[in-house]
């Protein structure tokens, strides 16, 4: 019997194996203890096989066996760090806000069941039909894989630019993970860790909306998510944006259990889901950026909270960004963002900007979600009434930034460029545009209310 | 405790006398069915779309085995040609071996032949991104700065007179031409029928 099957089921169940002590540790509870399991083991995991690389080790399964036995200790380490500044004090497990209807239950968990099962379908069976699909992460996974580690000169050879070789490796990473397991390169094998992160997807979503709007909410939301058209369609695909979506969902809803949980271990936890969203796509930036302001707004902690969040997710994303800086690896798709590149090409704001909205009044691929987002901002800026604008923060600012970043696109046809991205970079906004339209929503959160009290 | 919304939650359905709890199960029970069959609704009017362009690949004998002739069980199919002509070339050549592809940087051809021949390595000839037409002092420059001992090119083609072609190009694909020392023969003539490939770098190198 080929032993590839349960090889490789054994590496990706190993991955939130090795992230559970550090999420329990951060105090993470529920749902969202899953998520961060599942993401930070693949971080840590890709973490040291980056060290390994660095120290000249060449990958066997021995030595990643001792690099995922480092990855599940880390948590020790931390574990210290955490004592050290919050003394004795005792994780208090989440709670449910309250209990589920059945209905809503069934509603959530057969919408959301049925849409990862079709997107796991899709993973096996149906071919890396995109680009980005073959051409950046399962090429480098499986170059990796044959090179035992990340082969600088591989990195650097002008020839492979198409690879993007300066891009973010957590995926081929994971790739190279599973490969090094069962021997062999096999897509088949891999692809399942995209529906995976779909999973994890929802499943933050759902912890975030749960803190936020209670449980009834939550159960009703994330089947929306689910039914998102462009996210469901993409998220067997094996590209990186559902995963990139994930993490920052993720850090979101670590974010906003601080309600619930110790307030400094959930901010560590949500920024090191961020600092995993800056290994997985260079986006997640955008995103750094848009939640400096959301940040910002909170009374009080204004200075602490920045600190906790931003130091631990640039703490863990900055191996692979200094790895890259120091190799000089090549890239080409966009020109230097200089105050020369920008006035130059500022004409092009407009044609982008253009394609952008056109795009979000697609309703075959994001049903009515912007139109309500749209009406509901209107009418909660003529009403003084919004509700949670940090997350319109997390959804325009990303959206601006890109329409800008795009304007320096290096392609000699950059109408080509915007036509190809646009809709993967909405949908990762997507998660958070309809979190703010929930929040807005007054028969949910007055519902919340009477349920707290 | 908080039950919330306007059903009957399952506190509720717990917590109820005898009689209640029959009729509010009954009642639980109903939209329980109900939900569901909505659900299923969804999921066919959800999915069938998608299902419907994507039914071929759910066909039985659609995979190739990753042990099989393919070197990718799983791809695109944008260039079906050029990627069988690969095919069959990864066929032939040992894995250790160095190729040439007589595309510019930034080409498809390039792209596919670099994914599709792994673990072999595929070098362009052409520098930069440029896509003009390619001379045979270019190929042969590309050829000795890589130590390449095949080299893959589209009909037409002009390669160096030490290359024998060992499998022709058809209907958009490549053919693939190796160094030869002609009249020693080898495994490799023996599968391609007609050269030896010089490949020094190839030995001890099978992974």
């Amino acid at each position: 019997m080929d032993s590839s099957l349960p090889l490789s089921i054994t590496a990706l169940l190993a991955i939130p194996v090795a992230g559970l002590p550090l999420a329990h540790r951060l105090g993470l509870r529920g749902p969202l203890l899953g998520v961060a399991s599942w993401l930070l083991g693949a971080a840590m995991l890709a973490l040291l096989m980056l060290a390994t690389s660095a120290l000249q080790i060449r990958w066997s399964r021995g030595v990643l066996g001792v690099c995922w036995l480092f990855a599940a200790g880390i948590p020790l380490l931390v574990a210290r760090m955490i004592q050290g500044g919050a003394g004795e004090r005792r994780f208090t497990p989440m709670r449910p806000t309250n209990v589920p209807d059945i209905a809503a239950l069934v509603l959530a968990v057969g919408v959301c069941g049925l849409q990862v099962l079709f997107s796991l379908l899709q993973a096996v069976r149906v071919p890396l039909g995109s680009f980005d699909s073959w051409s950046l992460w399962e090429y480098k996974g499986r170059r990796f894989w044959l090179d035992g580690g990340l082969n600088g000169d591989f990195l650097r050879d002008h020839s492979v630019v198409f690879a993007h070789p300066a891009y973010p490796p957590l995926l081929p990473l994971l790739t190279a993970w599973v490969y090094t397991w069962i021997g062999h390169p096999d897509p088949v094998l891999i692809k399942p860790i995209y529906p995976l992160f779909f999973l994890a997807l929802l499943l933050a979503f759902f912890a975030a909306l749960r803190v936020r709007l209670g449980t009834q909410a939550a159960l009703l939301g994330t089947p929306l998510l689910a039914l998102l058209p462009r996210l469901s369609a993409y998220a067997g695909t094996g590209l990186a944006d559902v995963p990139l979506a994930a993490a920052l969902v993720a850090a979101a809803s670590a974010f906003v259990a601080r309600r619930e949980g110790p307030v400094r271990p959930t901010y560590l936890a949500a920024g090191l889901l961020l600092g995993v969203a800056l290994l997985t796509k260079r986006d997640a930036a955008f995103f750094v950026i848009a939640a400096m302001p959301a940040l910002w707004w909170l009374r009080r902690e204004r200075w602490r909270t920045l600190l906790w969040v931003l130091l631990p997710a640039g703490l863990l994303a900055s191996p692979w960004y200094l790895y890259a800086w120091a190799n000089c690896l090549p890239d080409r798709d966009f020109l230097p963002a200089t105050p020369h590149n920008l006035l130059t090409h500022a004409g092009r704001l407009g044609e982008i900007g253009r394609l952008f909205g056109l795009n979000l009044l697609a309703l075959d691929e994001w049903g009515v979600l912007w139109f309500v987002l749209g009406a509901l901002l209107v009418a909660g800026l003529v009403g003084r009434r919004l509700r949670a604008p940090g997350l319109l923060c997390l959804t325009v600012v990303p959206l601006l930034l890109y329409v800008l970043s795009l304007s320096l696109s290096a392609w000699p046809d950059y109408t080509l460029h915007v036509r190809t991205s646009l809709d993967r970079l909405i949908m990762v906004t997507a998660p958070f545009a309809l979190w703010f339209v929930l929040e807005q929503i007054p028969a949910i959160t007055v519902r919340q209310h009477l349920a707290g009290t | 405790m908080g039950v919330s919304g306007e059903g009957i939650g399952l506190a509720e359905a717990i917590g109820g006398g005898a009689i209640s709890q029959r009729g509010s199960g009954r009642r639980s029970e109903t939209r329980f069915l109900v939900t569901l069959a909505v659900v299923l609704a969804l999921a066919v009017l959800i999915t069938w779309p998608q299902v419907r362009g994507e039914f071929r690949f759910f066909a039985p004998g659609n995979l190739v085995d990753a042990q099989g002739g393919q070197p990718v069980p799983q791809d695109d199919a944008v260039t079906p040609a050029l990627d069988a002509s690969l095919a069959r070339a990864a066929a032939l050549l040992p894995r250790a071996a160095i190729c040439a592809v007589a595309t510019g940087t930034w080409n498809r051809t390039y792209f596919r032949a670099s994914y599709l021949l792994m673990p072999r390595r595929v070098w362009p000839v052409g520098a930069g991104f440029a896509d003009g037409p390619l001379s045979v002092a270019q190929i042969a420059a590309t050829m000795t700065a890589h130590r390449a001992d095949c080299l893959l090119a589209a009909a037409g083609v002009p390669t160096p007179p030490a290359m024998r072609r060992l499998l022709a190009a058809s209907g958009g694909g490549l053919a693939l031409y190796v160094e030869c020392r002609c009249g020693e023969g080898s495994a490799l003539s023996a599968a391609g029928g007609t050269s030896e490939l010089r490949i020094p770098s190839m030995r001890g190198q099978r992974r």
